[in-house]
């Protein structure tokens, strides 16, 4: 919003602070092992907490990706994930998190990519709550953001995956993420189908470049033509696939 | 070398010191400044009366209110101060406000209403040069020409073995200071006007804002140090004339300080350009023809874009002794932003295509890039780049040398290949002239006293941008004199109590503190030791000046507080122009700095990302004064550099700014400065010079942007020659086969 503002959008005339509400800056292992986080945790608490760096390596690293410290230290996770083209959401897609609303008549909790294909609460003044994510044990997690700097500087291309193969090295489950920009990060389902089941042959690997591109349908900008985009979504999930065949 | 805080250091880095932009004074009024809509438009109308209604709104001005000069320029006034009939880009200024706050003032800004005709947008050289253009200024749309011409070019390119032929282009590039433009602005009691604003020249904002608002020079004083930044940027006016006349208007102090996105809109850039360089070589690698083209975008103003495209020319063949030389340069208006004074001066610009051409050419003969400089590279004694006289030093040759080790060095170690990136290494060299250049007017001087209170005061009209001129002034001062910095008060930045030094600009600071002290020492010592003479009845010859007062065989014998009591001041002045070469040749320069820049990059092969991971710089320069001052000025030139070559660039769409704010226009973050910023300073001049410590404000960032460029080259293959470079192009050129390996 703050950011917003700069660019001439006014503030909303008033304000509910959900500061003071403990419960939702708070992580907490559930009794599944998956990790819940509190919407409202403040992004560096997230990225350093000893559950979020043991358990889900990749989301500390992503939200390092995010901003600068100063960023850090105000902006939530849950602000984050609404904001809808937030770092942390191409991470958080791949390991198929769940997000929690509070609602009129209950909590209601949904897929994030549910949430995100149609960018609306599930009811009328929903509160998210809280973002539960799985400890990705049994696979491998990628992650990469491509800005025009090194850091404190909006995601040009940005890609997540979570993949876990089967004994017989075929993919048992895949999940490609790509965003950027203002594309909201999606998953890219027609090139994920085209994997499993199926051993990572250089042959396949070449061959998924154009479906990449074409799912991804990342938009450009001044700065980063949509073609630059899908390239690197492409080149950036392939040369992950190829690298830890 | 003794590694010395500045003076300025410890309050800067505690946050404790006050710019010109945290003042305020009691019942100080916030101004605004409206600024045009559109890129190029007429005024059809022009109503306050709805703003002036807003409660809290104290004074409004529009050209009416200007009582003299509607116009400002360092050299030529034709921006206009507030504008009446019509707009020449979107910094244009129509109107300013003064209220009791910034939200009443930027309130204000709204209600005034202006009626405008838009007009045709000549947002490009090209455009503004097309024979239907209409005329952004009543001389047409060339700003100004300059040239160079030696031999017969064509004939010399007839003889050529090969001749290289490239058109590069550069970006606009934002100075990016940290304190956006502004201060306050106080009406005195006795009709006079104290102005609180930072610039790198007080006494010619004093002359241009007399012009302005009619108002003798003696009744204004500029308090104009220290800057938050400046690199060229606040040489010209700013926001001083609406302050002024609003302070007058109201009678009230008025404060005027930029946002980013105001600054962005109305502050000058570096000028873009596109060159074209034909160079051509004989069978030994001999340079025999150098043809260049410069076409300058302006934008609306001149300022000093004249001088900016005379000095382009003038370095079109840099270092390089060339039979034939032809070079044409074009400084063009437009309706885009308005170009002017940023570090480096049209030399960054023209060194990156000469150098680019450098690389080229050997590898079109098939020698060693470094061989094909040695071979061409100016000796002590030859000409300048126009064939007039210069300070004879071996400056070109010794950076040359010095980078030619350190990329052997580099080339030796490269870092092991991996799968996704490549590595490559690249150089370039330079020279860069110091002060304005013959035939322009560019007087310095200082002051040296003893005050009633026994402090040695050393008084110039420099400014402080955080370039360290004030280091420079304590280390030159104590040196000449050997008194402790204790014992110094240095004053700067206010024209009621400096002598003029001239602008601080050029890399001239350092130099003409030093010629200074080498002119007031002898007298002002020669005073101070009668008087201690007189004071002790010791001989004269037996006394020095020392830590603390005048010593007499290690011992001080009289503080400068004994000796100053109870007499008049000492004072000691002097003032004398900036050394020029004997040949009157116009705008050539005399005093050069060189630099060696070897850098090495890493290129993502999958991204089209590149990482400079290494910056080397060989600087020539005369004797360092201030080794870490020194060492600021070329890696904070260094890394200025780097966001030129890789990122920097104010995309302007139809006269409009694309980057309206710092979240676009991105300039390096610590994580895009390489770890190994490495300096070798060559400090020997020949022992007849006696022109002394040049400066080195600019010379850090002229040659950083080849030598990344050829490092691109040497990793990938891929030759720019376009600024910045592009991720976007970088990947294309890969794709288009120059590189396959590992690619999908």
């Amino acid at each position: 919003m703050q950011m917003q503002r700069e660019q001439g959008v006014s503030f909303p005339p008033h304000l509910i602070s959900l500061e003071r509400i403990q419960e939702l800056a708070d992580i907490e292992e559930t009794v599944d092992g998956s990790i819940r986080i509190g919407a409202l945790t403040d992004l560096e608490s997230c990225r350093t907490h000893p559950l979020v760096r043991r358990k889900c390596p990749i989301l500390s690293e992503a939200i390092g990706a995010i901003a600068s410290p100063a960023v850090r230290n105000r902006g939530t996770i849950g602000g984050n994930v609404l904001y809808g083209v937030g770092d942390a959401i191409p991470v958080l897609l791949a390991l198929d998190a769940r997000l929690s609303w509070f609602c009129e008549n209950g909590i209601r909790s949904e897929w994030i990519n549910d949430y995100l294909s149609k960018q609306e609460a599930p009811a009328k003044a929903a509160i998210l709550t809280d973002i539960t994510v799985a400890s990705p044990v049994k696979g491998r997690c990628f992650f990469r953001k491509i800005g025009r700097r090194e850091t404190f500087v909006p995601s040009v291309v940005t890609v997540a995956m979570y993949r876990e193969m089967t004994d017989r090295h075929t993919i048992k489950e895949i999940r490609m993420v790509a965003g950027g920009g203002v594309n909201t990060p999606r998953r890219l389902k027609m090139c994920e189908r085209e994997l499993i089941g199926k051993e990572l042959t250089d042959d396949l690997i070449v061959s998924l470049s154009a479906g990449i591109k074409e799912e991804a349908a990342l938009i450009g900008d001044v700065f980063a033509s949509a073609d630059y985009r899908r390239t690197v979504a492409a080149n950036l999930l392939l040369a992950a696939l190829q690298s830890d065949r | 070398m003794e590694k010395k805080i500045r003076p300025d250091g410890r309050e800067k880095v505690t946050g404790r010191l006050k710019y010109l932009t945290d003042l305020t004074f009691p019942e100080m009024l916030w101004a605004k400044v409206l600024r045009s809509a559109y890129p190029h438009a007429r005024i059809l109308s022009l109503s306050t009366e709805k703003a002036r209604k807003l409660p809290g709104v104290r004074a409004i001005i529009t050209h009416e209110d200007v009582p003299a000069l509607n116009g400002f320029g360092i050299v030529t006034p034709d921006q206009p101060v507030l504008c009446k009939d019509v707009v020449r880009y979107v910094g244009d200024a129509l109107a300013a406000v003064a209220a009791d706050s910034i939200e009443i003032a930027a309130r204000a800004l709204e209600l005034i209403e202006v009626h405008y005709e838009p007009l045709p947008v000549l947002d490009s050289p090209e455009k503004a040069l097309a024979k239907s253009a209409p005329f952004l200024h009543p001389g047409g749309n060339v700003l100004h020409r300059a040239g160079f011409q030696k031999g017969d070019i064509q004939a010399a390119f007839s003889q050529c073995a090969k001749i290289v032929e490239e058109t590069y282009e550069v970006p606009r590039q934002l100075h990016a200071y940290m304190e956006t433009e502004g201060g306050v602005i106080v009406p005195e009691k006795d009709g006079s006007l104290t102005v609180y604003v930072g610039t790198q020249h007080g006494f010619k904002d004093r002359f241009q804002l007399s012009r302005i608002l009619g108002m003798p020079e003696e009744k204004i004083r500029i308090i104009s140090s220290p800057m938050g930044g400046s690199f060229g940027g606040k040489d010209e006016l700013n926001i001083q004339p609406y302050g002024a006349l609003l302070a007058l208007a109201t009678g009230r102090p008025v404060k005027i300080h930029q946002t980013r996105q105001e600054s962005m809109r109305s502050s000058i850039k570096r000028h873009p350009m596109k060159i074209t360089m034909k160079t051509g070589v004989d069978q030994t690698g001999r340079l025999r023809a150098h043809q260049t083209t410069i076409t300058a975008d302006t934008g609306a103003y001149a300022t000093l874009g004249p001088a900016i495209l005379d000095f382009a020319v003038e370095h079109a063949c840099g270092p390089y002794i060339i039979d034939a030389v032809d070079t044409k340069g074009l400084s063009v208006f437009t309706n885009n932003g308005v170009s002017g004074e940023f570090r480096g001066f049209g030399g960054n610009q023209i060194t990156f295509a000469l150098e680019g051409q450098m690389d080229r050419l050997a590898a079109a003969i098939g020698m060693d890039a470094l061989e094909l400089r040695r071979l061409n590279i100016r000796r002590k004694e030859d000409p300048g780049p126009l064939g007039q006289r210069i300070a004879p030093t071996n400056g070109a040759l010794e950076v040359l040398e010095s980078a030619a080790r350190v990329y052997h060095a580099k080339k030796q170690h490269m870092p092991k290949r991996s799968t996704w990136k490549r590595t490559g290494t690249g150089l370039a060299v330079t020279m860069h002239g110091g002060g304005l250049g013959f035939g322009r007017m560019d007087p310095a001087g200082g002051r040296l006293s003893l005050t009633e209170n026994g402090k040695v005061e050393i008084a110039f009209g420099f400014e402080e941008a955080g370039q360290g001129i004030l280091a420079v002034i304590e280390a030159v001062t104590t040196e000449a004199l050997g008194c402790k910095k204790e014992d110094l008060s240095i004053v700067i930045g206010d024209t009621a109590f400096v002598p003029s030094s001239g602008s601080t600009t050029a890399s001239r600071g350092t130099s003409m503190v030093w010629h200074s002290l080498q002119r007031l020492k002898g007298p002002f010592i020669k005073q101070l030791l009668q008087g201690a003479a007189q004071r002790t009845g010791i001989e004269e010859e037996e006394l020095s000046i020392g830590p603390g007062g005048i010593w007499k065989e290690g011992r001080c014998m009289l503080s400068f507080e004994s000796l100053a009591a109870g007499k008049e001041p000492i004072v000691v002045s002097t003032q004398f122009d900036f050394p020029v070469s004997p040949d009157p040749i116009d705008s050539a320069h005399f005093l050069y700095t060189y630099s060696g820049v070897v850098a090495q990059v890493e290129v993502d092969l999958l991204t089209g990302k590149i990482k400079v991971t290494e910056l080397h710089q060989s600087t020539a320069a005369g004797p360092v004064v201030n080794e870490l001052g020194y060492r600021g000025q070329i890696e904070g030139g260094g890394v200025m550099a780097l966001g030129y070559t890789l990122m920097e660039d104010v995309v302007m769409k139809e006269g409009q700014y694309a980057t309206e704010n710092l979240d676009s226009y991105l300039i390096p973050g610590i994580g895009d400065v390489p770890f190994q910023l490495e300096l070798e300073a060559i400090e020997t001049l020949p022992l007849e010079d006696h022109y002394g410590p040049r400066g080195v404000g600019e010379i850090g960032t002229v040659a950083v942007a080849p030598a990344v460029a050829n490092a691109i080259y040497d990793a990938i293959g891929f030759r720019v020659s376009c600024l910045p470079v592009k991720p976007e192009a970088v990947l294309q050129s890969m794709e288009r086969g120059i590189l396959h390996e590992n690619r999908f």
